[in-house]
């Protein structure tokens, strides 16, 4: 069987020939001149033999009224028809769809009676009809889908844990690494007294003792001698002791009593009540930085020598008249109250470092600010000069960075390593007077030594390098590293680097060129900008992950940290230093992680698509404007995921249509497909029951539709919000079931009023036992019947939910203003709320107009008092009604409606009424349906129409038997009570076939 | 209708034979009918209820019927129809209640049905 399109929706060309015909008995197919080549079993069966000839002839279109054949088969594709059967007279409904190898139609539909005897005169049973329940297949389906996103759920909850695993142990690794791995790094533990418990093999390397000998012993009886500063060892004591981390420098002692430096950090393990059980610290060999340090003091000692020879020759200095010659400016801020300052520099050109001596005279009104403003100002404020015998007291000497031509002052604290950014140095220089000239040059001199030292001690490059090591140290303790000289256009790496990116340790040494050749083409240039950037000072540091080359030619995932050892902000030039972390594993994690996420992704929009054109298509397809005698109007504004609403119209008769609004949980695809199962499940559902002899309620169909949906909505996780209306426009009533919908609107033409009416059942899907209960609504001719979504509710205009109160009163002014045509008036109303506001949830309404009353409805209406002796009254009534009917009635038949009518009485007059004789009942008897119904309303206590008894029950009772001959008399008993408290009680049986 | 106008009865050798006198025996008359009916009977255990007059009969006549047969059966009677019109036939279908009472076609056959 060829693959048939229709609705531009394709079925699997793998259904065959047999499923299809199962399917659809009773199909057709047509050719491109409109000739029937080919139909199904059933329509076989109601022509007696095979279809042959051209369609016009066998076939007419009842509905849509006017449609020509070619119109209808060519355009109207996507209509549902009704298409009548010339040789038998019965109808059949369904549409056209065209082949998928554009070779003619096919129609696609199913019988269409108002009576089920019209089955049996055309010689057909159950067999003949589907038996194959698309519905529970696509329930199938989407239980499928809905498994595999589940998998999908835990695959990437899997991916995410261990992700998480891996980055956790990452970390472990990191502090573990920082422990044990750093060779340099020697770690113990002690308990609260200070006891060590535990020390790794670093412990052991750097001090000597064996674990054996050090555990149970203090850091004291094993590391302190005579030159560790116990001042040092109480602040850490008192620190760690109040939970604090505190790190220190001490002077430790090995086994064989050598010293050296070590760079403690210890850290309190604290237990429950918050004090500490454990003492956790963690030592570094730093004896070559208090090397340098040392270096770095001794210069400072020449420095200091250097100042105090200064002194001497600022002694023999007439400074006042050497400075004024020589600093005409200086000079005449002599002239100033109260500020003697002079100032040397030596510049070595831009950025350059710039040596400073400084005095001035010790005076109490000085402050350190103003000093500093002071001689930042010198040249443009200080008038005159220096005064001959002035007391100058030479306050210091500073050497500080220039680099960008104006240096700061500041005069910075001695912190860790004693490093200064920026200031070298500060030396006080003791009382002198300054006198005489020459001392000037000397000055000058002494100050150039002074730059030259310092040039020489190259302090703050050290300072700059030590620095960057101990923050790429500390941020990746243990891991492998590398220096790169970008001058040089080199690099270097240690070992443990050479392991990590897969190379002989002989290649530790080589040009960044050949470094690069390395990294795979996709990352290169990334690396050379931000590498650039970090030389240039424009990027604090590089942090990439790369791909490089290994020695097998194969290419690893690598992490490249990558720091500039700098002495100050703008400087540029100098080293980086590197870290490599092999990352290989967790990157191809990461990599299908995220390609599952994007696929993950591409699934949720494909599938977001489908659900807009599966709501497009089957959910909200707009209905005919008219069904039978109603005036209808439906429409859905979807937001822009599909959220599930949908709706659906039945003509029943031309008195009588059902609509139906409903809302799925959730949004997307699966809440696609269940709305698109519950539309066709109700219309399958009204189908299926319709042939078992009467219409069924409405009560009855959203009942099988529950018990069939009811189960695979639970499965799905899922729920449905349903309003299933019947509006009776010969009786006047609604039958409605409620599943927990948005409440019915009914504008009442007469009073011009709006009232809203609820049901009490629980959504489709929620509880598996539901029985449904109707609710009755009186209607009159011209009320406007309005179900929607709480998508209209909900949507907001100007930030607030329209609600019920301003729908009703919106629903009032519009159809008040149009009161003959209110299915319009309110429609348009209702659109202009989301032009230019687009509903954030599916905007789905449903408007039905109930028609004045036919003036060719039989129904006849007898009213009496409250007693048996109306009996006989009544069975003349049914006989009469009987007589009138369209319908052929038998004296069996007659004798059924009597004998409900009598007992129907009898139960009124004897229960309901209890011999009050001032009650009332009337009987209504109407055509409908294809059969007759009498409806009785009365006061009084409802009818009870619980169970009737079963045929061995009835012997064991002393009375009850009305109920029994009652159902065995009808095929439909009905009861109910009002919105006023009129009690109904409604018989009807179907008429015979003719 | 009085009370006697509701049935009249004879007795054919030990067989009582009540005949309901009503056209409609329905929720009106039931209570009476039985009441004369359960008086008539008193300690006899063979009765025939003849029907023959009844043109439409509803569930209040089936259950003055139930306890009529109920009783006499406790005593080792019974309690034998006759003379069923057509629709009351078809009530007697549709209760499916046929299937309890012995139903002949007139008095005379159901008292000869005791004597066989």
């Amino acid at each position: 069987m060829a693959a048939i399109t229709a609705n531009h929706l394709t079925l699997p060309a793998t259904i065959d020939a047999d499923t299809f015909e199962n399917v659809f008995p009773f199909n057709f197919i047509l050719n491109d001149e409109l000739e029937i080549v080919g139909c199904g079993r059933s329509l076989k069966r109601i022509h007696g033999g095979p279809l042959i000839g051209h369609f016009g002839d066998l076939f007419s279109i009842d509905r849509p009224h006017g449609l020509g054949i070619d119109h209808a088969i060519r355009l109207g594709v996507s209509t549902l028809l009704l298409v009548r059967h010339k040789k038998s007279g019965c109808r059949l409904r369904g549409g056209f769809a065209r082949t998928a190898d554009g070779s003619g139609y096919a129609f696609l539909g199913t019988l269409w009676v108002n009576d089920p005897a019209e089955l049996k005169s055309l010689g057909l049973g159950v067999e003949n009809f589907a038996t194959h329940d698309s519905i529970v297949d696509l329930l199938t389906i989407l239980e499928a889908h809905q498994a595999a996103a589940a998998d999908l759920k835990t695959m990437l909850e899997r991916l995410r844990n261990q992700r998480k695993q891996l980055q956790e142990s990452n970390d472990q690794l990191a502090i573990l690494s920082l422990v044990a791995a750093k060779t340099d790094n020697a770690a113990y533990v002690a308990d609260s007294d200070w006891r060590i418990v535990w020390v790794n093999a670093g412990f052991e390397r750097l001090t000597g003792y064996s674990s054996e000998e050090a555990v149970g012993k203090t850091p004291r009886e094993l590391l302190h001698g005579r030159d560790t500063d116990e001042e040092t060892v109480k602040a850490i004591l008192d620190a760690v002791e109040e939970g604090r981390h505190y790190g220190a420098v001490l002077r430790h002692y090995r086994r064989d009593g050598s010293p050296f430096w070590g760079e403690v950090e210890t850290q309190p393990v604290l237990g429950p009540d918050g004090k500490a059980v454990h003492f956790v610290s963690i030592e570094r060999d730093v004896s070559d930085v208090r090397a340098s340090e040392q270096t770095m003091r001794r210069t400072e000692s020449i420095l200091r020598a250097l100042a105090i020879m200064s002194r001497e020759l600022f002694a023999q200095v007439d400074w006042r008249s050497a400075l004024n010659s020589a600093f005409p400016n200086l000079g005449r801020a002599a002239e100033a109250d109260g500020v003697f300052a002079a100032s040397f520099s030596v510049h070595e050109g831009k950025p350059s470092r710039g040596v400073e001596a400084c005095w001035l005279r010790d005076s109490p009104r000085q402050t350190h600010g103003a000093w500093v403003n002071t001689l930042l100002d010198q040249t443009h404020d200080w008038k005159g000069g220096l005064q001959k015998e002035d007391p100058v007291q030479i306050h210091g000497v500073c050497v500080h960075e220039v680099g960008d031509g104006l240096g700061s002052l500041t005069l910075l604290p001695v912190f860790l390593y004693g490093a200064l950014w920026g200031t070298l140095g500060f030396f006080s220089a003791g009382e002198k007077v300054v006198r005489s000239g020459p001392e000037i040059e000397a000055l000058t001199t002494a100050a150039h030594v002074l730059a030259a030292a310092i040039e020489r001690s190259d302090r703050s490059r050290i300072v700059g390098e030590t620095n960057a090591k101990l923050e790429l140290a500390l941020e990746g303790g243990g891991l492998a590293t590398c220096v790169l000289h970008p001058e040089l256009k080199t690099m270097e790496f240690d070992e443990r680097a050479a392991r990590v990116l897969g190379r002989h340790a002989a290649e530790g040494y080589l040009s960044v060129d050949e470094f690069d050749s390395w990294i795979h083409p996709e990352e290169i240039f990334n690396y050379r900008l931000t590498l650039s950037m970090v030389i240039t000072g424009n990027l604090d540091r590089l942090d990439s992950t790369l791909r490089l080359k290994r020695d097998d030619g194969a290419y690893r995932w690598v992490r490249m940290c990558a720091r500039a050892a700098r002495k100050g902000a703008r400087d540029i030039g100098g080293v980086i230093y590197g870290t490599f972390e092999e990352v290989h594993d967790q990157v191809l994690t990461e990599i299908k992680l995220r390609r599952t996420v994007d696929e993950l992704a591409d699934a949720r929009r494909k599938a977001t698509e489908a659900a807009a054109m599966v709501q497009r298509e089957l959910l909200v397809r707009r209905p005919p404007q008219r069904l039978g005698r109603f005036d209808i109007t439906a429409f859905s504004i979807p937001s822009k995921g599909a959220d599930g609403d949908f709706f659906d119209v039945f003509e029943i008769s031309e008195n009588i249509v059902d609509v139906l609004v409903g809302d799925v949980m959730g949004k997307g695809l699966t809440a696609s497909l269940v709305g698109a199962g519950f539309k066709a499940q109700i219309s399958r559902t009204l189908g299926l029951l319709a042939t078992t002899g009467s219409i069924p309620t409405a009560a009855q169909i959203m009942q099988a539709v529950h018990d069939r949906m009811g189960g695979h909505l639970r499965t799905l996780e899922t729920f449905t919000t349903l309003a299933y209306a019947r509006i009776d426009a010969t009786l006047g009533k609604i039958e409605l079931i409620d599943c927990g919908h948005t409440r019915t609107a009914i504008w009442r033409k007469r009073t011009g009023k709006v009232d809203f009416v609820a049901g009490e059942n629980l959504p489709v899907g929620i509880i598996s036992g539901e029985y449904y209960r109707p609710v009755h609504i009186d209607i009159e001719p011209g009320d406007l019947v309005v179900l929607y979504s709480d998508g209209v509710t909900d949507h907001e205009i100007d930030g607030v939910p329209l609600q019920e109160e301003r729908l009703g009163a919106l629903i009032r002014e519009a159809a008040g203003f149009h009161p003959e045509t209110p299915w319009i008036a309110v429609e348009e109303a209702l659109r202009a709320l989301v032009e230019g506001n687009p509903p954030k949830d599916d905007f789905t309404c449903a408007l039905v107009a109930v028609p004045e009353r036919s003036a060719d409805a039989s129904r006849h209406r007898i009213r009496m008092d409250s007693s048996l002796d109306r009996i006989d009254e009544i069975r003349q009534f049914v006989a009469a009604s009987l007589q009138r009917s369209k319908i052929n009635w038998t004296d069996m038949d007659l004798f059924r409606f009597e004998l409900a009518a009598v007992e129907v009485l009898t139960n009124i007059v004897n229960h309901a009424h209890s011999g009050r004789d001032e009650e009332f009942l009337s009987v209504d008897a109407e055509d409908k349906m294809g059969g007759l119904e009498l409806r009785f309303s009365y006061s009084g206590e409802p009818f009870d129409d619980g169970e009737a008894p079963g045929d061995e029950e009835i012997l064991l009772l002393e009375s009850g038997y009305g109920l029994n001959v009652i159902r065995q008399s009808m095929d439909r008993v009905e009861s109910y009570q009002d919105d006023r408290g009129t009690m109904w009680i409604s018989l009807w049986k179907a008429g015979n076939k003719a | 209708m009085s009370n006697e106008e509701l049935i009249s009865w004879y007795v054919d050798g030990d067989v009582l034979v009540i005949q309901v006198k009503v056209e409609s025996f329905d929720a009106r008359n039931s209570k009476e009918i039985r009441g004369l009916a359960e008086k008539v009977i008193g300690e006899r255990r063979k009765v025939v209820l003849d029907l023959a007059a009844v043109e439409f009969m509803d569930s209040s006549g089936l259950g003055t019927l139930i306890p009529l047969v109920r009783s006499l059966s406790s005593r080792s009677g019974d309690l034998r129809l006759s003379g069923l019109q057509e629709r009351v036939q078809m009530l007697f279908e549709l209760t499916r209640l046929y299937r309890v009472f012995s139903i002949w076609p007139s008095a005379p056959d159901a008292v000869a049905s005791f004597k066989a």
